[in-house]
């Protein structure tokens, strides 16, 4: 009797099971998508100007000759400025909302924290271009003239025109967009360290300085620098804000202050203008460039965060 | 004042200033957006159409083109994630490629979203010969995605066994028990990612940018391109015209209040659900 | 786990005096259930948790599985209704056989097992729905049974949980508003409303409070009478109360099984001696 199986359950079982398991491996076919679509939209620029693409410092539509090495410079250093920036402020925000502020005040900051982060990234570059430009023109940029350019080995950074964008307003920009982020994973491996840890450390007759940064700040450390690469890696790829305050000039500059351009700004202004073959897929290796960029930064970030 | 005190203070004055730091820049975010965005408000907004260059008008057709390509997207990615989702929750926790999936699936969350435009233009838009709203609702569903597949799976792992014990135990098979106690029980867990993913997907400008593209026109065709809330503001934007400035302020604020809204409704629409249960 | 030994022996005096007085003798029992030879592993390779056990379930009897936490006792309960069978890796060895039929072969419909063998767990486990359709939910899976059948057996099954007067003008509240030991009468009746032929039990009181536990203990007392019933328990007096035969169990094997009284009273083996007597678990 046991043995007269109901057909339709283990059916139904077995469709469920069929339909989860299609929709899991999508995951893995989006993904295999994407890496070969920028293998074959690239592959045009890719052989005609060898692995030699990434190094080349050249971005010339007019004559079709295409190189990868101001894209990657413009990413690479304003997404430096942005963890640079963003590091530290995250880190005493995080200790501030976790460590010394009462709970009345900490739990408002960080929901304004939060939503910080829940703001698009289209209008950090609004904000950038219309408001922080400006003002960091006026503000810094006047002053660093003056004042900085005469430094020795760091001086170079500021010479340039104030004009608000630039390199060093994008990495800024940035570093408020990743605050967040950074804040939010090193705020929540702070809480995890048990109050006892704390008391030992406070009983010793410790001040807060000493207890947080030799007792507490230690054994969060893999927490808090996969939070910073985890920054760097969303640093690496955000498109909007930096397309609004880079300036968009395929330059490599040792200034910080003149117009440069990161992969994802320059396919995003010129994509759709783009009109020769060439062109296209100069942009699209660009892309690739990118994914291999954010996937080494981006799984080295996950395995730091998960072996807590 | 002994060296020791000094350097508490001091660490706590940076400390302070760095959560005032994160504040300003909200506040000054929030300032802008509220001053310049109200002022370009009205009732225009939403019943004229995007203007001409340098003329006045509304952001009808962004604004009703960006709901289409949301939901759509929503529309695509919730069955599948949810799918996907439960799935990786019932696999073994031994499985490798349940293990796999899960890093591709972090990997698919932090990719780049302009990379995602470029797959959609490159998959749908040169097959199907057009840009068009299915491949901007594609693009906002790939992102939305693996928000659903991660939420989903972590809920579902949430329900005690007991209950999935229970439920076998009176002789469902598993997919019953699945659909129909695990699904109740992470029910608002799930709705909250999905929801999150809602507010990820509408600021989103990238991945449109070469995939629904953007119009002038009405239009709800989906084999067209489609006007959209975030490539207008990006045109508007950058554009020199005072009038198209001013719209793209109000877009900006149209775009974050929803947000905003749907951030609030993630948190507070599963806390409803169970009190309204307990009311019952 | 410190019990009392003196009032042991008059408690189960008294039980095996009422065995005795309800006609029955119980050699002439048949079993409902046999267990030969069983042994089950937590994964491919691994040591056994369980080691050739050999017991009979009797008819319409509550037989009680006792011994120190990890002795394998819950591990035994959990294959009689295969649902150890939800976790990839988990076999087990040997037969268990439910009226001559053995349900660990290949092929049996374990929606049919289960519908058949019945299980209440540990904590209460109400399904996230009304009190209602707490109890139709496996009526439904089995299917066959009209609107009106159904809710004739709702109301029976409460009835015979004893829950009936305190939730019959409640039965579309949420089941998660009940109290700790309703939600438990609650699953021992949704259990019930299938008509199982055995009920197995996984320390269905070791969540709740004493008084809601005597509520429980009387339940399975009177179930007894339709039912065959396996229960688990950590707590020996619960053991002496309701059950009729008692398998004593450690480190993966049956040491001994009897009648309670006997168990109790003059245990063959000395380390159920030593258990009983509370020297050690």
């Amino acid at each position: 009797m046991l043995l007269t199986a109901m057909p339709s359950a283990i059916k139904g079982d077995s469709i469920f099971y069929r339909l989860s398991f299609t929709s899991a491996i999508l995951i893995f076919l989006v993904l295999i998508g994407i890496i070969l679509s920028l293998i074959d939209g690239g592959w045009l620029a890719l052989s005609e100007f060898g692995p030699g693409f990434v190094f080349r410092n050249v971005w010339d539509p007019v004559n079709s000759e295409f190189g990868a090495a101001s894209a990657i410079y413009g990413t690479l250093v304003s997404s430096l400025i942005a963890i640079v920036i963003a590091i530290p402020v995250g880190l005493g925000t995080a200790i501030f909302l976790a460590e010394l502020a009462p709970d009345w005040i900490s739990r408002p900051v960080s929901m304004a924290i939060e939503l910080l982060a829940a703001v698009p990234s289209i209008i950090y570059g609004m904000w950038g271009l219309f408001v922080f430009a400006p003002w960091f023109s006026e503000g810094f940029q006047f002053w660093a003239l003056e004042n900085l350019v005469g430094l020795p080995l760091i001086g170079h950074w500021f010479d340039g025109p104030p004009i608000g964008i630039g390199l060093m307003t994008a990495g800024i920009i940035l570093s408020f967009m990743i605050l967040p982020i950074i804040t939010a994973l090193t705020r929540d491996a702070l809480k995890t360290i048990p109050n006892v840890v704390r008391e030992a450390a406070y009983g010793v007759g410790a001040t807060p300085y000493e207890v947080i940064t030799r007792v507490l700040l230690p054994s969060i450390k893999n927490a808090a620098v996969g939070a910073g690469i985890l920054g760097l890696g969303r640093a690496l790829g955000e498109t909007m804000a930096v397309a609004f305050v880079i300036g968009g000039a395929n330059r490599i500059e040792t200034s910080l202050f003149m117009p440069a351009s990161s992969i994802s700004s320059t396919i995003a202004q010129q994509f759709n203008e783009a009109t020769n073959e060439m062109h296209i897929s100069a942009l699209i290796s660009l892309g690739l460039v990118l994914f291999v960029l954010t996937f080494i930064v981006m799984g080295a970030a996950r395995l730091l965060l998960r072996k807590r | 004042m002994p060296v020791r005190k000094l350097k508490n203070y001091a660490f706590i004055g940076f400390c302070t200033f760095c959560a005032l730091f994160g504040l300003v820049v909200l506040a000054s975010v929030l300032y802008s957006l509220v001053g310049k965005g109200v002022s370009g408000m009205g009732l225009h907004v939403f019943t004229e159409l995007t203007p001409g260059p340098g003329s006045h008008g509304g952001l009808k057709n962004a604004i009703i083109g960006s709901l289409i390509l949301t939901a759509l997207g929503i529309l695509i990615a919730a069955p599948l994630g949810v799918m996907a989702g439960t799935w990786l929750s019932e696999s073994d926790k031994s499985s490798k490629i349940a293990e796999a999936l899960r890093f591709l699936n972090g990997m698919l969350m932090s990719a780049p979203s302009i990379l995602v435009g470029l797959f959609v233009y490159k998959v749908v838009v040169v097959t199907t010969g057009s840009f068009s709203g299915w491949a901007g609702a594609i693009a906002l569903a790939i992102l939305a995605l693996p928000i659903i597949v991660s939420t989903t799976e972590e809920m579902l792992r949430l329900v005690p066994t007991t209950l999935k014990e229970a439920g076998s135990g009176l002789g469902a098979p598993r997919w019953r028990v699945i659909t129909q106690l695990c699904y109740r029980a992470a029910g608002p867990g799930i709705i909250t990612g999905i929801l999150l993913s809602v507010a990820r997907i509408t600021g989103e400008t990238a991945p449109l940018l070469f995939t629904a593209l953007n119009s002038n026109f009405m239009s709800t065709e989906l084999d067209k391109p489609m006007a959209n809330l975030p490539v207008t503001i990006y045109q508007y934007a950058m554009s020199p015209f005072e009038s198209w400035n001013e719209l793209a302020w109000a877009g900006a604020l149209l775009i974050t209040v929803f947000i905003l809204i749907i951030n609030i409704l993630s948190t507070a629409l599963p806390r409803w659900i169970k009190a309204r249960k307990a009311a019952k | 786990m410190n019990m009392n030994i003196a009032t042991a022996p008059a408690a189960t005096e008294s039980l095996s005096q009422i065995k005795t007085e309800t006609g029955l003798t119980d050699d002439l029992l048949q079993p409902r259930m046999e267990i030969n030879d069983l042994s089950f592993f937590y994964s491919k390779g691994s040591e056994p948790a369980l080691k050739n056990i050999n017991m009979p379930i009797y008819n319409n009897k509550v037989t009680a599985l006792i011994g120190p936490s990890g002795c394998g006792k819950s591990t035994l309960l959990r294959t009689m209704n295969r649902i150890f069978d939800l976790y990839g890796s988990q076999s087990a060895e040997g037969e268990i056989l439910l009226d001559n039929e053995n349900i660990l072969q290949r092929g049996v419909d374990l929606n049919e097992l289960r519908s058949k063998v019945g299980m209440v767990f540990q904590k209460p486990t109400p399904f996230p729905m009304s009190i209602y359709d707490n109890i139709t939910y496996g009526l439904k899976m089995k299917g066959g049974l009209s609107k009106p059948e159904m809710a004739i057996r709702v109301r029976k099954a409460l009835k015979r949980a004893h829950l009936w007067k305190e939730v019959k003008d409640k039965l579309n509240a949420d089941a998660s508003s009940l109290s700790g030991g309703q939600q438990q009468r609650l699953c021992i009746a949704r259990t019930i409303a299938l008509e199982p032929e055995v009920i197995l039990m996984d320390e269905p009181t070791s969540a709740l409070d004493p008084l809601a536990t005597s509520a429980i203990e009387e339940l399975i007392t009177e179930l007894r009478q339709k039912y065959t019933i396996v229960i688990v328990t950590h707590n020996m007096q619960q053991a002496m109360r309701i059950s009729d035969y008692t398998g004593f169990m450690y480190l993966g094997e049956l040491i001994e099984f009897d009648k309670t009284g006997k168990i109790f009273k003059d245990a063959d083996n000395q380390k159920t001696r030593d258990y009983i007597a509370g020297d050690f678990g």
